[in-house]
């Protein structure tokens, strides 16, 4: 059998089914539930944080998160989401829209729709190396053994002690990897002088 | 962007009780359905969990878990497993949720175990499968 990665419907077959009133507002109702739900588990789970860590944070009770996780549970009010996106650094946008955007989004989900960048890690507010650099960027994640696309150099350095030799500089870096999900790491100081020199003979 | 493929096992005798199931499902739980699933396919396994999915314990569910969803004041389980290939999951049965559920459990071990021995009867899961 095919293991290429398929959408569940078709459009042209998702836009037969909403022809009829009851299956759109069925559609609407879960996408609204299940998102919110699966984001706010997602974005607790990536902060590493428990129910009750966040319901602290929210200075709520553990079962309220456990509410606000379940899509069964009554929807949360738009206050308590705007609590929620404050807290994890992130936008909240609540407008109506054409079905048919609503479809277009769910096509095109990525792990970062769910797993949503705080404001510091904003990819779209973090400046991409200029084109020139690609060719070093993927000497570079070739040589430290990552695959991925090394796109910034997040200061400062920072000094690793050997067990018995002299102090090994390494630099926090972060990058998407093939999955475009944001990843962050340290590669040698030394290596990435050495690539920065390069890139410079090369301009 | 996909990073699940979503399979479905047939039935041993034939047939593909997967799609009959979900094409049954009225359009509550058939949307319940679609939203956990579209949200499934593109998070990472450790992403994977309550109350939408949950692993089945037990040495003769190994590899074993179940999507949960909801609609028409019904709960319901689709129970699959992890393969046969990297990032592939594979349906193996769907029911409404009972007080006990051991009897649909272990028929789909045993489908499980078919599924197995058959992988190139396994089909690409959709919602739009119509020849049963």
């Amino acid at each position: 059998m095919s293991t290429y990665s398929t959408p569940l419907r078709s459009k042209s077959s998702l836009y037969k089914r909403l022809q009829d009133r009851k299956f759109r507002r069925a559609f609407v109702s879960s996408r609204i539930a299940q998102t919110t739900a699966t984001q706010i588990r997602v974005m607790r789970q990536k902060q590493e944080l428990s129910q009750k860590d966040l319901a602290r944070e929210l200075g709520t009770s553990q079962n309220a998160v456990y509410r606000l996780e379940n899509p069964k549970s009554t929807k949360p009010n738009i206050s308590t989401l705007e609590r929620i996106a404050d807290f994890f650094g992130v936008g909240l946008v609540v407008r109506f829209a054409p079905f048919s955007e609503i479809v277009d989004w769910s096509f095109n989900l990525d792990q970062r729709s769910l797993v949503v960048p705080s404001f510091e890690d904003d990819p779209g507010f973090i400046e991409r190396k200029k084109p020139g650099a690609s060719a070093t960027a993927a000497t570079l994640t070739e040589r430290v053994g990552w695959i991925g696309d090394w796109i910034s150099t997040v200061t400062p350095t920072i000094g690793l002690a050997g067990p018995s030799g002299p102090t090994t500089t390494v630099e926090k870096v972060k990058f998407i990897d093939n999955n475009q999900s944001w990843r962050s790491g340290v590669v040698l100081t030394e290596c990435i002088r050495q690539e920065r020199q390069q890139l410079g003979a090369m301009r | 962007m996909n990073l699940w493929t979503f399979s479905a096992c047939p039935a041993p005798g034939g047939g593909r009780p997967i799609s009959k199931f979900v094409l049954e499902l009225g359009p509550e739980a058939e949307n319940d359905l679609a939203a956990v699933l579209d949200n499934l396919r593109v998070l990472e396994r450790k992403y994977w969990g309550r109350p939408q999915f949950d692993v089945l314990h037990g040495k003769n569910y190994a590899g074993m878990g179940e999507v949960r969803f909801n609609g028409e004041n019904k709960t319901y389980r689709l129970f699959g497993y992890f393969g046969p290939k990297r990032l592939q999951f594979t349906f193996l049965l769907g029911c409404e949720k009972k007080r006990s559920l051991k009897h649909e459990m272990d028929e789909a071990a045993k489908r499980k175990k078919f599924a197995e021995d058959n992988e190139h009867l396994l089909y690409t899961f959709t919602f739009e499968v119509l020849s049963l």
